[in-house]
């Protein structure tokens, strides 16, 4: 459970939806299809990312940025967002409204932010409180305009107080989202059974308010237009869903119920008559074929789950009385064309009427807007607030108009998008900008890594249990419960996260989009393929940087094809045996180094390591253990006899000395950075030195990328000499990879130093510039990490060597390599690729 | 049998004989020692960006590689090419204006781009429709379906589809018009019956996935159907010799191409499949050997799989592969001699466009074709259990994948390219592709110009394009 304490205090930046910052053009960002099917932008992938993470209340700050009923659509949204996504193709969408619902089952009720007050002259009066209502009064609200809100009914909330019952969304879910909204919002003020053109008039509002707003939802249920419905026992769906979900009524039902139509009312309707008392058998019908049904695919399959049988392609013609109870005489009907809104019509069939009996009909044919003032005025058409889609305006300029009363029946995230919208331009009104630039959702990205789960792949779908009627069907238990968090976690593992940047440069985020785009085309549809054509003649953003320092990773090695023989690599050995100096015998060229000040744990488990793999040790002390150690020491210090050779540190500038050697058989060399080069190699030369380290790190290997230029230069001067084979050098700066080791050597190394590498495989965590080590691991752990490290990186090294045709990693040289950019080429003298 | 030579004759075999071979044992590896030992960790990708150009030395990704090697022994394997930053096609830019470019609904009636490709030495040419042809990738590394929904597309697009590694299905030969068969050093699953029924003959030298280096598939994708088709055990982490057995060098090499020759009766073209590292001498070769053309892999190139480092660091980029190609066939007198279809990072018409007007003959894409098929560039391969049933062999997994649907998303993506290409030849004043050339193009980027020798003219670089966003 998310910290509770954090509350008033934004989690992420930018909480306020008011400013968000839209991210669509950032380069490596591309919001998702379910972003983006999301009327309201919503940023479903960093909220399933953060789940997965854990990170609970980032997630319900993502999740509530731009959504006022977050709550409320945790439960019931249409949830548009999950036929969009990706993996609905393969074996299932992610389930992004179950996990919405458990993040608000957790934190819903207990974070509040801070109360905006209010910072305006202006005020706007908004009629009805349902979706579109509230959204915008909490946008005006936040941006600092008074708000008052005028609702009918006695209770805030719209459709989602009155219509949608409480076995799929408890009373306390949407108080909850009220709650939250309206203690952020100090400036807003509900006025409950205040209905306009009863308790106000429109005048007055207009009076009262800089701007108005018509939000009024469409609740009055429409006739079914056939003989008999005024019967007492024929019962509007409206009023029915009303009197039940908010007058609490449990009034008993005949035995058989009949619900006519196949919207969001009868699926409402019939599922509520199925749990009253009395009622046994509840029949839906519907004039079109299942097919044809516009009930949400998870109602109606929980509707048949529940027993509720549904009869298709039957048109009500009359209703008669019956027995004591009724008859919905219908006519069959057969599917035509298809209409322009893509559904078949249908057309009655002759000789085909037949009698459906029952004790009671519910009519949920459909709703329209309800405000007899409004029609009055003109500003009502047939039966919608007449608003302009493009402004949200009506006929007065200073009333606009939004959710299902203007644009008829849609859904509570559609609601809300109008929401956003119509506050966007009643804003720009009252800031008097009489041509703002046309609304556009904002898609923003938390930029949340993308889950490592190893199971993502392979997670089947996982859904909430269902429980239809429950044990006391009149008592409106939920119909499902909410994940647990192993199965939360689990179903966020499974997003392909399409938003986030790939891995790869060439089929970035962006580049595999519009190869998506471009497989969805129409081929040789003009417009479209032109407008693709312009997005992908778009230079792109210059990924190599001009003042980029050179790096092994701009080095690339040439593979032997048909000018060399191709060595086997899978079936002939490479050869990393390593002799420093004439003196020093290594099973790898790998030194490693920089544990000095190491904990002692670490140390010695990492010379046990060395001392198993064979390779070499260079430090100031000791390592434990039969290891070919090389001692670094400062001229003037006396070399350790137990050590193969002894080191002198010279650094970055040069004053002659006297180089000792404890032994005979001891081998001596210097340590050496890139200004003293031109000194030190002949002084090496001349005191016959065997080895020499070059110090490509600019002062710590944590500082940045080595100087490469130290190994061009010594060479350089070695071969201005003559005398390259006189002296071993040791390449220290930046090894990361066997294939680094590989580039030094090829370059004119004969080993190399591994020092931060090794540190991190042996658990040290790099932090600023230390390394940290953690007591997270046991010293058998720490010397199989570095073994292991060492194995891979002999790996790499001789697969390097392989490709470019060599059995042995030691006849690798400057002609195997190109470089990849000018600084890389500049620092190194190798070519670039592509010329020579 | 059309000849027994001169001292030989059929005769009836003696009862011995029927015993020999009878008594005549397969001989089967259970591959049991052919597994890794410790699975790698799977880790899903740490974007692109974070790479050592401008990020930190010892970054994040840096640092995720040394602790998994750290904990498994091994160099690490992935699927896809190189993914770091390179120079690149889109380094390079067209001089002219081409903001009004494909706007007109017959533009594709406007342009020529049909082409013919592998008649140098006789054979009856592969007829593409376009300059572009679906890159080899095996049935293996790629599901069945995947591999059919390529085919199919290929089919619907008037282009050539690849076999690969690994075998010739009998529902992709089928549902391709154009297919070219493809002989690996392993010869998985090579034979002379499908030889004969195919369209073009290849030999793979290499891949820029993974040049000088053999193939790995690993045991999750070595199904039964998979070993049976490509006569190896069942369950073994396969890894495909990088050398032909009886191709030692250039001389070896020539031979065998005769070889193919004769087999098919000098009917089908033979190309040589090469990932770019010493083009210059490559090609050369390639030219004496007397192939027909040549498929030119650059270091961006892609793969099922492939040690992650030789992924990122052997090869030269695919710009720099044309280049080398096209200065080794002028330096001997030979250019326009040796066709070359390059690929490697191609993603649209454009890039297509530029590398025809560079001097290729035709490009390949396979990564490209992939994505328009459903692939979310995961970069999971190789593991197997391609969560949209790619690369992937499991059937619970491929069951995922829609064929017919994803055939047409291919098909559509090749004809997206083709409108892209013939835009571009159109809004340079052309009406053929063949007439795209070097005198419009400019380099964008340093590297660029001086991997191509056009002239760098930075004011074609986006000034709004920052070099990363925050
Ligand atoms: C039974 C039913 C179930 C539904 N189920 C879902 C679902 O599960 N998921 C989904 O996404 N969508 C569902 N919908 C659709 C969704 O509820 C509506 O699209 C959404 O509520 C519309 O929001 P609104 O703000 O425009 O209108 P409403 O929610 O209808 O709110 C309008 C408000 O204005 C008030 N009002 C009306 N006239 C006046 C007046 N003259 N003066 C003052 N106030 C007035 C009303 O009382 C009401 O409170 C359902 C709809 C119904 C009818
Ligand atoms: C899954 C996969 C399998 C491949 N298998 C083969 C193969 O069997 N033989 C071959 O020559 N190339 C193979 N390739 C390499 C492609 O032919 C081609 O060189 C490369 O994908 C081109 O780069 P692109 O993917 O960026 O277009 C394969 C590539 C992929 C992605
Ligand atoms: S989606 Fe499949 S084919 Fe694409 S990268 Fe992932 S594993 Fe590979």
């Amino acid at each position: 459970m998310a910290d509770k304490t954090l509350a008033g205090t934004p989690p992420g930046s930018g909480w306020s939806p008011l400013d968000l910052r839209d991210d669509t053009d950032d380069l490596h960002f591309v919001p998702a299809p379910c972003q983006t099917a999301c009327p309201i932008g919503t940023d479903a992938p960093s909220y399933i990312g953060l789940i997965w993470e854990g990170r609970q209340l980032e997630a319900f700050e993502a999740i509530t940025a731009t959504n006022p009923f977050s709550s409320v659509c945790g439960r019931v949204c249409d949830a548009p967002c999950e036929p969009a996504c990706r993996r609905a193709d393969s074996d299932g969408p992610i389930a992004i409204r179950n996990l919405k619902r458990y993040v608000m089952d957790e934190l819903g009720t207990s974070i509040h932010l801070d109360p905006v007050q209010p910072t305006r002259d202006k005020s706007v009066g908004i009629v009805g409180s349902g979706p579109a209502g509230l959204t915008a009064a909490q946008d005006l609200a936040l941006a600092g305009y008074k708000v008052d809100v005028y609702e009918k009914f006695d209770r805030p909330g719209g459709v989602m107080q009155w219509g949608i019952p409480a076995f799929r969304l408890p009373p306390r879910i949407l108080d909850e989202d009220i709650d939250r909204i309206l203690k952020r919002c100090a400036g807003i003020t509900v006025h409950t059974s205040t209905a306009l053109g009863e308790q106000v008039s429109l005048d007055e509002l207009k009076a009262r308010h800089d701007a108005v707003l018509l939000a009024i939802g469409a609740a009055r249920g429409k006739p079914m237009g056939v003989p008999g419905e005024d019967h007492a026992l024929v019962e509007d769906g409206v009023g029915f869903l009303r009197r039940i979900n908010a007058g609490g009524e449990r009034p008993t039902l005949p035995e058989t119920v009949l619900v006519v139509g196949g919207g969001d009312v009868a699926m409402d309707a019939c599922r509520m008559a199925k749990r009253l008392p009395g009622c046994k058998k509840v029949k839906v019908v519907y004039r079109r074929g299942p097919g044809e049904i516009p009930a949400r695919k998870d109602e109606l399959e929980g509707a048949i789950k529940e027993d509720i049988e549904f009869i298709y392609h039957a048109q009500p013609a009359e209703i008669v009385e019956k027995d004591g109870g009724l008859a919905l005489r219908c006519v069959k009907t057969e599917p035509g064309e298809p209409e322009e809104d893509g559904r078949r019509a249908f057309r009655a069939v002759t000789g085909s009427e037949h009698d459906i009996d029952c004790g009671m009909i519910i009519a949920a044919v459909g709703q329209t807007g309800d405000c007899d003032e409004l029609c009055e005025r003109g500003l009502i058409n047939t039966d919608r607030v007449n608003t302009d889609f493009e402004s949200m305006r009506t006929e007065d300029p200073q009333v606009f108009g939004a959710g299902d009363g203007a644009f008829g029946g849609s859904t509570i995230v559609v609601a809300m998008h109008h929401g956003h919208k119509a506050a966007y331009y009643i804003k720009q009104y009252l800031e008097g900008n009489e041509a703002p630039l046309p609304y556009r959702t904002p898609y923003r990205t938390r930029r949340v890594e993308v889950a490592q789960d190893i199971m993502w792949e392979k997670y089947p779908r996982q859904e909430q249990a269902f429980h239809g009627l429950g044990a006391k069907p009149a008592d409106f238990p939920e119909i499902e419960s909410k994940y647990d968090r192993e199965t939360a976690i689990a179903e966020a593992a499974r997003c392909f996260r399409c938003d986030a940047e790939t891995g790869t440069a060439d089929y970035s985020v962006r580049n595999r989009e519009d190869i998506f785009l471009m497989a969805r085309m129409q081929p040789g549809e003009a417009k479209s393929q032109a407008a693709m054509l312009q997005k992908r003649l778009r230079p792109r953003e210059i990924l190599i940087a001009p003042e980029q320092p050179a790096s092994f990773d701009d080095i690339v090695f040439l593979p032997a094809n048909l000018s060399r023989l191709v060595i086997d690599p899978y079936r002939e050995a490479c050869r990393t045996d390593t002799e420093l100096g004439g003196g020093i015998a290594l099973q790898h060229p790998y030194l490693v180094t920089g544990f000095d000040d190491a904990p002692d744990e670490v140390r010695r488990a990492v010379a046990r390591a060395v001392q198993k793999t064979g390779c070499g040790w260079l430090g100031r002390t000791r390592p434990e253990g039969d290891i070919s150690w090389l001692h670094l020491l400062k001229p003037g210090e006396a070399p350790d006899a137990n050590a193969a050779a002894a080191i002198y540190e010279i650094g970055g500038s040069f004053t002659a000395f006297e180089p000792e050697r404890a032994s005979e058989s001891q081998l001596v060399g210097l340590s050496v950075q890139g200004p003293a080069l031109a000194t030190a190699i002949p002084f090496a030369l001349e005191n016959r030195l065997e080895l020499m380290v070059l110090d490509g790190t600019r002062g710590s290997e944590l500082a940045g990328p080595p100087d490469l230029t130290v190994l061009r230069d010594a060479i350089r001067i070695l071969r201005g000499l003559n005398r390259e084979e006189e002296i071993d050098l040791i390449w220290h700066g930046g090894v990361r990879s066997g294939t680094d080791v590989a580039k030094a050597l090829a370059l004119g190394g004969m080993a190399a130093a591994v020092g931060v590498s090794m540190a991190i495989a042996a658990g040290g965590t790099v932090s600023g510039s230390a390394i940290a080590y953690a007591g997270d691991r046991t010293f058998e752990e720490r010397v199989s990490a570095a073994e292991y490290l060492i194995q891979s990186m002999a790996a790499e090294t001789s697969i390097m060597a392989r490709c470019t045709g060599k059995t042995n990693i030691h006849n690798l040289e400057p002609e195997d390599l190109k470089t990849i950019t000018v600084a890389a080429s500049e620092a190194t003298g190798i070519p670039l690729a592509g010329t020579r | 049998m059309q000849s027994l030579g001169s001292d030989a004759m059929q005769v009836e075999p003696t009862a011995e004989d029927l015993t020999g071979i009878r008594t005549f044992s397969k001989i089967v590896n259970a591959g049991t020692k052919l597994r890794y030992k410790n699975p790698e960790p799977q880790r899903r990708n740490i974007p692109f960006f974070t790479f050592s150009g401008t990020s930190d030395y010892w970054n994040e990704k840096v640092q995720e590689d040394i602790y998994i090697k750290s904990q498994m022994g091994r160099y690490r394997i992935r699927g896809y090419g190189a993914a770091r930053p390179l120079p690149h096609l889109t380094d390079i830019a067209f001089k002219k204006d081409l903001s009004q470019a494909g706007q007109d609904p017959d533009l594709l009636k406007r342009v020529e781009m049909r082409m013919t490709l592998g008649d140098k030495h006789g054979a009856r040419p592969l007829d593409l429709s376009m300059p572009v042809m679906i890159a080899p990738m095996s049935f293996g590394a790629l599901s069945r379906s995947a591999k059919l929904s390529l085919a199919i597309a290929s089919r619907l697009s008037g282009t050539a589809e690849n076999t690969g590694e690994g075998g010739m299905m009998d529902r992709q030969r089928e549902a391709a018009d154009q297919l070219i068969f493809q002989c690996l050093a392993g010869r998985l699953g090579w034979n002379v019956h499908d030889m004969q029924r195919a369209n073009g003959l290849e030999i793979y030298i290499s891949q820029g996935a993974k040049p000088g280096l053999g193939g790995q598939l690993m045991a999750k994708k070595v199904t039964r159907e998979l070993a049976a088709i490509r006569g190896i055990p069942e369950g073994i982490d396969l890894r495909s010799p990088s050398r032909h057995p009886d191709v030692l060098g250039a001389d070896d090499l020539v031979i065998k191409v005769e070889e193919f020759r004769e087999a098919t009766g000098h009917r089908i073209p033979v190309s040589i499949k090469l990932g770019a590292g010493r083009v210059r001498d490559d090609i050369k070769i390639a030219l004496k050997d007397k192939f027909d053309y040549v498929e030119l892999d650059g270091l961006q190139g892609s793969t099922g799989a492939a040690g992650a480092e030789v992924l990122e660091h052997v090869g030269i980029p695919t710009l720099a592969a044309i280049q080398e190609a096209l200065d080794a066939l002028a330096e001997i007198g030979a250019t326009g001699q040796l066709p070359i279809v390059l690929m490697g990072g191609i993603k649209d018409g454009v890039d297509a466009a530029k590398a025809l007007a560079l001097g290729a003959d035709a490009v390949a894409v396979g990564t490209s074709a992939i994505i328009a098929g459903g692939c979310i560039a995961c970069m999971q391969c190789h593991i197997g259990n391609c969560v949209v049933g790619i690369a992937t062999q499991d059937p619970e997994h491929e069951k995922r994948y829609n064929t017919p649907a994803e055939a047409v998303h291919i098909h559509h993506f090749l004809e997206a390219m083709r409108w892209q290409i013939a835009a571009i030849t159109d809004g340079l004043g052309y009406s053929d592709v063949k007439q795209l050339c070097r005198d419009d193009l400019v380099a964008t980027t340093p590297e660029a110009a001086k991997i191509t020798g056009l002239e760098y003219a930075p004011q074609f670089r986006d000034p709004n394009l920052q070099l990363r966003a925050s």
